[in-house]
């Protein structure tokens, strides 16, 4: 499938080198701001290892599959949605819609880690998925990953048009970005791409000591 | 690290991007750095998800206003496109 380059573009991607960055505080706020402007925001959990975003907003997804269902499923060909617009204050206009990851199940969540490391193809599906699910009237799609970038994470970065980096004002924190931003070329391919960073100021380590 | 310094290291990458980025900005303006921190928040830290986003309780709080102009930022940078 060789899909117009206009489906690619509304692809936002949330990542940073470490953990507790703000990723997904991040994610949920901006895509709640865009949608309250009018927009149509599909956030997807890919945090698949400590994913909140049901936390963030408050939320209970009991009828609706997760991304780890689609990724352990080889029958499964869309990324399922739950649809949350009533959290927004103009429903009438933006859409909110997400995709959760799977948080309370450890087996399932222990099938995926697994899946991850032995399966090589499990990442393919993914951009099929998306250009599907961008189909549907979507203004921009906004991916929020766990930290690294290891294999399924280079699979998110591969079809994102505007990579937010986070990170923290830290020696090494500093240094993983920098060496990241050395291999940026290798995996956001020949399209427009933006990348920006965002900082986080931690807490003053005298404080954390006290 | 205290905050005075993690502010005085953000301003100098800011200044000087190709520290972290190892690209010249004159050459290649894809990355850049997003010019304000998020500061430190106890009461984001501390936070309870019972309540829902942080910015609908905390509606001019620093976080929630730099969250606004990210959002700014994305719409006008993915406009330009």
């Amino acid at each position: 499938m060789e899909p117009n380059l206009s489906v690619w573009e509304k692809i936002i991607t949330v990542s940073s080198p470490g953990g507790g960055t703000g990723k997904s505080e991040i994610a949920a706020h901006i895509a709640y701001i865009l949608a309250n402007r009018g927009k149509s925001v599909w956030l997807i959990d890919a945090n698949l290892f400590t994913p909140s975003l049901d936390i963030l907003y408050n939320i209970h997804y009991h009828n609706c599959d997760t991304l780890n269902e689609f990724l352990l499923n080889d029958k499964l060909s869309e990324i399922p949605v739950c649809d949350i617009s009533h959290l927004t204050k103009h429903q009438s206009h933006g859409r909110l819609y997400l995709t959760p990851c799977i948080r309370n199940d450890s087996e399932k969540r222990s099938q995926t880690e697994t899946a991850l490391i032995e399966n090589d193809n499990i990442c393919e599906k993914i951009p099929e998925a998306i250009c599907q699910g961008l189909g549907k009237e979507i203004d921009y799609l906004i991916v929020d990953t766990h930290p690294g970038f290891e294999r399924i994470n280079q699979a998110w970065f591969a079809i994102t048009n505007y990579l937010i980096l986070m990170s923290r004002i830290t020696p090494v924190d500093i240094e993983n970005l920098g060496m990241l931003l050395k291999e940026k070329n290798s995996w956001i391919y020949g399209r427009n791409s933006w990348c920006s960073i965002m900082s986080t100021l931690t807490k003053e380590e005298t404080r954390t000591k006290r | 690290m205290k905050n005075n310094e993690m502010q005085g290291k953000f301003l100098y990458y800011l200044k000087n991007p190709s520290v972290i980025t190892g690209i010249n900005p004159e050459e290649d303006n894809s990355v850049e750095i997003f010019r304000h921190p998020i500061p430190y928040s106890e009461a984001l830290a501390t936070f309870s998800k019972d309540k829902g986003l942080y910015m609908l309780t905390h509606k001019v709080s620093d976080f929630t206003l730099i969250m606004k102009a990210l959002a700014e930022k994305i719409e006008n940078d993915l406009g330009k496109q």
